[in-house]
């Protein structure tokens, strides 16, 4: 067969006969030193600058490093429910206290009033109005014997 | 690390073993940065390569060689794992150049092959100047040789580049290049024999270096 209309076989990528095909296989095995010549060509050494330069792309690209859309949304939600908050309990009215509690001149007359009231409401009898006073605050001044002439 | 022309360089592939790539291959599924430096470290001399003899200049080559590993990086996980990682990556890289190829319209001048007269060796295997142990690939061989790969049109490139650099098989290439196998080995058989034309000038003091 002509050698030439083989290579052009080749070289048009055309369908190989049995023998086209053997001789091509022959070729490979033939030309596997020059193979291991490109083999054998040195590899490629990047710089550091292209390395670096790289990684700045792929953390770029990282999802992690990638700024939430949702961060500063959800901060200012935060910060405006704390606003809410903090005036929702400032502006409540302040507790009003019971006259007694104030521990003012006008509780202590109160109190007075009713410690009187309540000294009258015992039935001692022969008991005084301070007498019975004391006996209702509970600071009697008198003792069992004070009760033995009666 | 070694330095050249006052650019400090990382010395390249750090080879991974399978085990290490399958356990990595996972991690870079889930978008882990550091997992993929580290195939970034095991590929980025070879993918390099690939790019510089399948472009027209260092500067694009290094350009598509970082768009390969940033896709990668964004296309992990839809990495099925069906063919090899390498295959993936190559496959990307090759893509990407052709793409670049195209665009600056680059065809360079495909060295014809000579008729050869029936009964001819095509390939003078007896010549010790083709002994792998007997070559020296010094710096001049490797500058004709790389000349010369320059000079084949790019499928042929692309063939012995991914057969004979990466030691890639005939049914891996021909996935990758969605290519028949017989193909495959049609293209390396031409890009050898242009090879082989090429050293044979050089030798005989007819091409520049």
């Amino acid at each position: 067969m002509n050698e030439m209309s083989w290579i052009e076989k080749i070289r048009n990528e055309s369908a190989l006969s049995q023998g086209d095909a053997e001789r091509l296989e022959q070729g490979l095995m033939d030309s596997d030193s020059l193979g291991k010549m490109v083999q054998s060509l040195p590899d490629d050494v990047p710089s550091m600058a292209w390395r670096s330069a790289l990684n700045e792309k792929l953390l770029a690209a990282s999802p992690r490093r990638r700024p939430s859309v949702w961060r500063w949304p959800s901060l200012i939600a935060l910060g405006a429910a704390a606003a809410l908050t903090s005036i929702f309990f400032l502006s409540r009215p302040p507790e009003i206290l019971a006259p007694e509690q104030s521990m003012g001149p006008e509780a202590m007359l109160v109190a007075e009033h009713r410690e009187s009231v309540a000294a009258l409401e015992v039935s001692s009898v022969g008991l005084g109005m301070e007498e019975s006073k004391s006996v209702a605050t509970g600071h009697p001044d008198w003792n069992e014997s004070d009760l033995e002439p009666l | 690390m070694s330095y050249i022309s006052g650019v400090s360089r990382l010395d390249s592939n750090r080879r991974l073993d399978s085990a290490s790539e399958h356990a990595l291959v996972d991690q870079c599924r889930r978008q882990n940065y550091e997992a993929f430096g580290k195939i970034v470290d095991a590929y980025q001399g070879r993918v390099l390569g690939f790019a510089r003899r399948m472009t027209p200049n260092l500067e694009e080559a290094h350009d598509v060689t970082q768009e390969v590993f940033l896709r990668a990086f964004q296309a992990f996980s839809k990495f099925d794992g069906r063919s090899s990682l390498r295959t993936w990556l190559f496959r990307i890289a090759h893509n990407l150049c052709v793409d670049k190829s195209r665009r600056s319209e680059r065809a360079p001048a495909e060295t014809r092959i000579e008729a050869v007269n029936e009964g001819e060796e095509q390939f003078d295997i007896s010549d010790m100047r083709w002994s792998p142990e007997a070559v020296m690939l010094d710096a001049e061989l490797q500058q004709v040789l790389d000349s010369g790969i320059a000079l084949m049109s790019e499928k042929l490139r692309s063939v012995l580049l991914l057969h004979d650099r990466e030691d890639m098989g005939y049914e891996e290439i021909a996935q990758m290049l969605e290519i028949p196998i017989g193909t495959v080995k049609s293209r390396l058989f031409l890009a050898r024999a242009h090879l082989q034309q090429h050293l044979k000038k050089y030798w005989a003091g007819d091409v520049p270096v």
